[in-house]
């Protein structure tokens, strides 16, 4: 996981490049950290790594690209579906390049709410450990990962 | 007492900001005065052009107002990372912003945010040769049309410049503007009109989750209203080659292909053409009158779209399943085709995959893969 560096803020919060931006209800210059910390509490308390959650979710989203524009039906009644969008999205980060916009919505069966899976936010947990702020529209939370998704995707 | 601290701390705010406004004019006019650049050259492309811009102002801005348009979604911002160019010399320092947006390798190899570099001294920088017809346009939006639950089709017509010149294929950076606390934004979509209808311009946007000018231009933007946009960009487009031709698309990605299709019909040209779209179900599928007239027109061209989630009772007589493997059934030996594809990296991935095993040179397969 790199160290993060700075916290350039700007890019995480809502603008141009992403709407929501990347800290939902979540602000100020030490929630990155803070963000980063507290999921990677939860993460110890679930028994996973940020790699393991990024490759259970990394074959989900690639389930879910292969069955060309079909929604997929995973155990636990989930359905997962790809959007195919235009453009690139920068990594908030900064020095990571630019990332896909395709997003997998996860939804249904035992998910309370929907859960947006993009190459992005594969990226941010694989190599910053970042699972976005709470109430982010693209936050992914490592509970609902530990409890409903490592079976799903890794059977 | 209360009267008279509150007096003291209006007071003292009083003059903090008087003093703040003072030393902010005192700022502007020695940057004015003292950090006066001049007159300054941009010299594009070991001299193929070269630009006489006032220092001060950014690549990105100064190329701009000399009607060189770099692509940018942040608006100049530091944020997008679109705008990167090679400044061979005379880029100055690399601040904090652009380090953030740069890789190591893109640093070595000169590669700068334009919105970042700031003009203080001539400069040689390295422009895509195809970035030099884009331009800007200003229109009003005189048709927009639900086609499907999730897409609409905006029908711009031009109003400064009046007309543009583009291949059918390529596409543009369309603007929106401010609503509900979102601020403008550009973003690229495909040109779906033929270039021979030159006054206007027609664009097929796919609503996207908390996008931002996707959700402007389906609930937002009206007709009548002015938009603007700046184009055409990419090097999708039909080859000088006179190859029978295949077509494929999924959803918003049968943009590009309209354009070419329509522009084939307005060229008169008779060569095999099949165009397979695929989609889920009869309510994904949009233009399909249109297409069965180009097919009267036209006996060399069939649209052919493939449902995969169609209810086996719905009475669909068409084809169902993918089209990776559907184009199988039309098409004995591929080898001779040449293919144009848009849609998802997946989708295309994948059928680029098909089409080789089926015995197609990859020099002969195009795509526009939206990233």
């Amino acid at each position: 996981m790199k160290e993060l560096r700075e916290d350039p803020v700007s890019k995480f919060k809502p603008s141009p490049i992403s709407a929501p931006g990347f800290l939902g209800s979540d602000t100020g210059t030490a929630s990155i950290r803070d963000i980063i910390d507290t999921d990677y509490a939860l993460l110890e308390e679930c028994g996973l790594t940020t790699e393991k959650v990024a490759q259970a979710l990394e074959l989900i989203y690639r389930k879910c690209e292969l069955a060309m524009g079909d929604p997929v039906t995973f155990p636990n009644g989930i359905t997962g579906e790809l959007i195919d969008i235009r453009g690139k999205l920068p990594c908030p980060f900064g020095k990571c390049g630019t990332f896909a916009k395709g997003q997998v919505t996860l939804s249904g069966g035992v998910l309370h709410a929907p859960l947006i899976i993009s190459p992005l936010s594969l990226h941010l947990i694989k190599t910053h450990g970042f699972f976005q702020g709470t109430s982010s529209p693209f936050r992914i939370d490592p509970r609902i990962v530990a409890e409903h998704l490592m079976t799903v995707a890794l059977p | 007492m209360d009267h008279s601290l509150f007096f003291l701390i209006a007071l003292s705010t009083g003059f903090l900001t008087l003093l703040g406004c003072l030393l902010a004019g005192f700022i502007v006019l020695t940057e004015k005065k003292v950090l006066n650049y001049g007159q300054c050259t941009i010299d594009i492309n070991n001299g193929d052009r070269k630009l006489t811009v006032a220092g001060g102002s950014s690549l990105l801005s100064s190329l701009a107002e000399q009607n060189v348009f770099i692509p940018s979604a942040c608006g100049g911002r530091g944020t997008c990372s679109f705008c990167k160019l090679k400044v061979e010399n005379g880029g100055g320092f690399i601040g904090p912003v652009e380090e953030s947006s740069l890789t190591s390798v893109e640093q070595k190899n000169n590669i700068r945010l334009s919105c970042q570099v700031k003009i203080r001294s001539d400069i040689r920088i390295h422009v895509p040769p195809e970035l030099f017809s884009v331009k800007k346009f200003a229109g009003i939006l005189e048709r927009k049309r639900f086609l499907t639950k999730d897409m609409v089709e905006l029908r711009i017509r031009l109003t400064a410049p009046e007309t543009i010149t583009f291949k059918a294929g390529q596409y543009l950076q369309l603007q929106s503007e401010p609503y509900k606390g979102r601020e403008s934004v550009t973003r690229a979509y495909s040109i779906a009109s033929p270039p021979h209808d030159s006054g206007y311009v027609e664009l097929i946007i796919r609503q996207v989750p908390e996008g931002i000018c996707s959700n402007w231009a389906f609930s937002v933007v009206k007709e009548g209203q002015k938009v603007s946009f700046s184009g055409p960009y990419g090097d999708f487009f039909l080859s000088e080659n006179t190859s029978p031709l295949l077509f494929m698309a999924w959803g918003s990605g049968m943009a590009p292909i309209w354009s070419m299709v329509r522009t084939l019909q307005k060229n008169g040209d008779t060569r095999k053409c099949l165009f397979f779209f695929g989609a889920r179900t009869q309510s994904d599928l949009f233009f399909i009158d249109e297409f069965r007239l180009i097919e009267k027109a036209i006996p060399s061209f069939s649209f052919i779209p493939v449902l995969s989630r169609e209810a086996v009772d719905s009475g669909w007589a068409g084809e169902r399943g993918y089209t990776t493997t559907t184009f199988k059934k039309y098409i004995s030996d591929i080898s001779a085709f040449e293919a144009y594809l848009c849609g998802g990296p997946a989708m295309i991935d994948s059928t680029v995959e098909e089409f080789v095993k089926s015995g197609l040179q990859k020099e002969k397969i195009f795509f526009d893969k939206f990233s």
